[in-house]
């Protein structure tokens, strides 16, 4: 076969290996079922999940409260940094401000949503949306302050209106920058899916995790944290194929 | 026309006055530094002359206007580059809200006059410098502009593109009675496709001599360059821009 | 930044706002608290060496967690960066991995270790691991080729190899990705905190929240912005002494 297919088998191959040791180490004993589950038992209960339905649903519910905090994080990361990045007044009003709250951990804000909201799934969104902006605000940030002067100059010289600048040349200037921030934001924003569920006990594939702990069922636990997993690569490819479209000039 | 300007912020340069004709190819040369580039962008409306005023056509200029194309050296940065190359020439005629029939049919022109129409899909990155700093002339054109203004354009490529470059901005130059200003350091370049040449010296900057180049259009790379009045003004060049 | 009076106006006029609408009882205290409180909160937290001790908590596992990543991912790196095969093969299983947010470890590291310090140790060292490793292959991988050569031409053996070529080479590379993942230590030890770890800042945090003492939960947040603040400046100024 040729030399893709055959790297991609070996590839393939030493990850079956991988699964077969480990399972291997909790049959033999050598590690506690109590802490390692076998990979065996893990695949059963997805299965298990996978046919009673569950599966999608924990998923469903975990995906739709992602996207909800994370697009409100986008939309409003936009606007603010399209008006920081364009408008000089703003930025030299806001942004020292907002470097302040930069390195405030994401989600340090979780106890004062739970005060302000509850153990809900509003808290839930609202942590999401907030930590989630930062990433794609301060890249926009760093996009806008980086268009290149001839670019500016030559929209200034055709006369541009000032939406028409941002509209045409300044948002896609900054697109490479952004989608950057959208990568890392998403990433964020799973997280604190995961993080506040977990904290509010609502119906996910986080706190799936967290309830196996607590009744000491490794097999659950495993199950929940290879759900995670496989979703997480989901959705990162996701971004990555839409960016791959969205700038094929890049590759060009 | 004419332009005066005078100091800048470190003094870039003081008493420039010339006037520049209609029509007329003016190039400007100076060794580094002497602020070849700063009056540019003052004739241009991208900054600001701190005394005195750059008048066009009997009105000051304030601000960079559509009748004034400028094509920069760094055509990599000057070009968006997630457009193709019909969408960047077209820009100026999208922004002036010229209907797309129209904005195609000028556009096709453009490209086949400045030897772009097999590229006209491609993204600018796709293209060699020389093939970019086409676009860019293809897009001030696009403009109709009254005055077209050159910083250096031709000085990031190899000398067989340079070439031919300088004969397809000559040739349309005359088509179209384009008044251009010219900067370069290259003073035979200067000389080849001027009418005029203004020698700037440094430290501050001012004007030195402006000397008028008769010599017969169309010019040709061999012949003309061969010319003992070429020759002649080449050897005064060289020795004014040493002195200064 | 520039210190201008301009970047302080927004906040004070709103720290400003905030006081008088509590002072004058315009907003409800019950969940926003004011600046004074909160400061008195915070000088109360500072003088009885609470806030003290839960910042050395947080960061006792933030460099426990730093350390390891660093040097399982530093070691791996090389071995992955210097060869391909493995770095193929291994691919989709740490690919997998790195899909893992590493705070979903958080209930299996407790069952292995209950609370204290390994538990949020290694979560944060899972969390570093992955931009050091993969800023370690990308660096190895892109040492000038011709350091390489010369190695093997002087018939250096692996480790010497490493020692003298690969190490130096890609200081300058791994250190980016050492910065990187210094930013995240705080971010996921504070969060481990806040969820189940009864250690450190995020605990306070929340513990103030549960008892309803906010004055001190906006102080411990004012004071997690200062220690991340502080936290990137000496990132930033590490960096900068050790690059150059």
């Amino acid at each position: 076969m040729s030399a893709a297919a055959s790297r991609g088998a070996a590839a393939a191959l030493f990850t079956l290996l991988v699964f077969a040791l480990w399972q291997v180490a909790v049959d033999s004993g050598l590690v506690s079922r109590v802490f390692v589950a076998a990979p065996l038992s893990a695949f059963e209960v997805m299965i298990e999940r996978a046919a009673n339905g569950s599966l999608w649903t924990t998923t469903g519910a975990t995906a739709l409260r992602l996207f909800a905090g994370w697009v409100a994080a986008v939309a409003i990361a936009m606007m603010i940094g399209t008006a920081i990045g364009n408008f000089r007044a703003a930025y030299e009003y806001l942004a020292p401000t907002l470097e302040f709250f930069r390195p405030l951990p994401a989600s340090a804000v979780i106890p004062v949503a739970v005060l302000f909201l509850g153990l809900t799934a509003k808290m839930s969104t609202a942590v999401i949306a907030f930590g989630a902006l930062w990433p794609v605000l301060l890249s926009a940030m760093h996009g806008f302050a980086n268009v290149p002067r001839e670019l500016r100059e030559v929209a200034a010289t055709l006369e541009m209106s000032r939406a028409r600048y941002i509209l045409t040349v300044a948002i896609p200037s900054a697109s490479v920058d952004i989608m950057a921030g959208l990568r890392i934001s998403l990433s964020l924003a799973l997280i604190l899916t995961v993080v506040t569920e977990m904290q509010a006990s609502l119906p996910g594939i986080g706190y799936e995790i967290f309830a196996a702990q607590r009744t000491f069922r490794s097999a659950d636990l495993y199950a929940g944290l290879m759900t995670l997993g496989i979703f997480g690569f989901l959705i990162n490819q996701a971004l990555l194929l839409s960016e791959r479209r969205l700038m094929r000039w890049r590759a060009a | 026309m004419a332009f005066g300007t005078g100091t800048a912020r470190h003094v870039v340069f003081e008493d420039i006055s010339f006037d520049v004709e209609l029509g007329s190819f003016v190039c400007i040369v100076g060794s580094s530094g002497c602020g070849k580039t700063t009056l540019l962008r003052q004739i241009a409306g991208l900054q600001k002359p701190t005394s005195g005023a750059v008048m066009f056509n009997g009105a000051p200029v304030t601000r960079p206007t559509q009748d004034k194309a400028i094509v920069f050296q760094d055509y990599s940065k000057a070009l968006l580059p997630w457009r193709t190359v019909e969408s960047n020439v077209a820009l100026s005629l999208e922004v002036a809200g010229a209907p797309a029939s129209q904005i195609k049919a000028e556009v096709e022109a453009l490209l086949s006059k400045t030897g772009l129409s097999a590229a006209a899909s491609k993204y600018p990155t796709q293209l060699s410098g020389g093939m970019q700093q086409r676009v860019q002339i293809a897009r001030s054109l696009a403009q109709r502009p009254k005055i077209i203004l050159m910083d250096e354009p031709f000085g990031a490529l190899d000398a067989i593109t340079r070439q031919a470059l300088q004969d397809e901005l000559q040739a349309l130059a005359r088509e179209r009675r384009m008044t251009v200003v010219f900067i370069t350091h290259d003073l035979e370049e200067a000389l080849y496709l001027g009418d005029t040449v203004i020698v700037l010296a440094s430290n501050p900057g001012r004007i030195v001599k402006q000397i008028d180049v008769n010599l017969e259009r169309p010019r040709r790379q061999l012949e003309t360059r061969e010319n003992p009045t070429f020759l002649r003004l080449r050897h005064e060049l060289h020795g004014l821009i040493e002195k200064h | 930044m520039r210190a201008s009076w301009r970047s302080v106006v927004v906040p004070a006029a709103l720290l400003l706002l905030w006081e008088l609408c509590a002072a004058l009882r315009l907003v409800d205290l019950e969940f926003i608290s004011r600046p004074s409180h909160i400061f008195a909160a915070g000088i109360s937290g500072l003088a009885d060496g609470s806030f003290f001790h839960a910042t050395w908590q947080t960061l006792e596992a933030c460099l426990f967690g730093l350390s390891l990543a660093i040097v399982v991912g530093v070691s791996l790196g090389i071995f992955l960066g210097l060869s391909t095969i493995a770095e193929f093969v291994s691919r989709p299983s740490l690919e997998g991995l790195r899909s893992i947010p590493s705070i979903a470890f958080a209930p299996l590291t407790l069952l292995l270790f209950g609370f204290g310090l390994p538990m949020e140790g290694l979560i944060v060292a899972y969390a570093c691991l992955w931009p050091i490793l993969i800023t370690t292959i990308a660096a190895v991988r892109n040492i000038e080729p011709r350091l390489m050569e010369v190695a093997a031409a002087l018939e250096m053996s692996p480790v010497e190899r490493i020692r003298k070529v690969v190490l130096p080479a890609m200081l300058p590379r791994v250190l980016v990705g050492v910065r990187t993942a210094a930013g995240f230590a705080l971010v996921v030890s504070v969060t481990v905190e806040i969820l189940i770890n009864p250690r450190g800042l995020g605990y306070g945090l929340i513990v103030s929240q549960q008892s309803l003492r906010i004055d001190m939960m906006y102080a411990y947040l004012v004071w997690l912005a200062a220690i991340g603040l502080l936290v990137n400046a000496l990132v930033r100024l590490a960096d900068r002494e050790v690059v150059t």
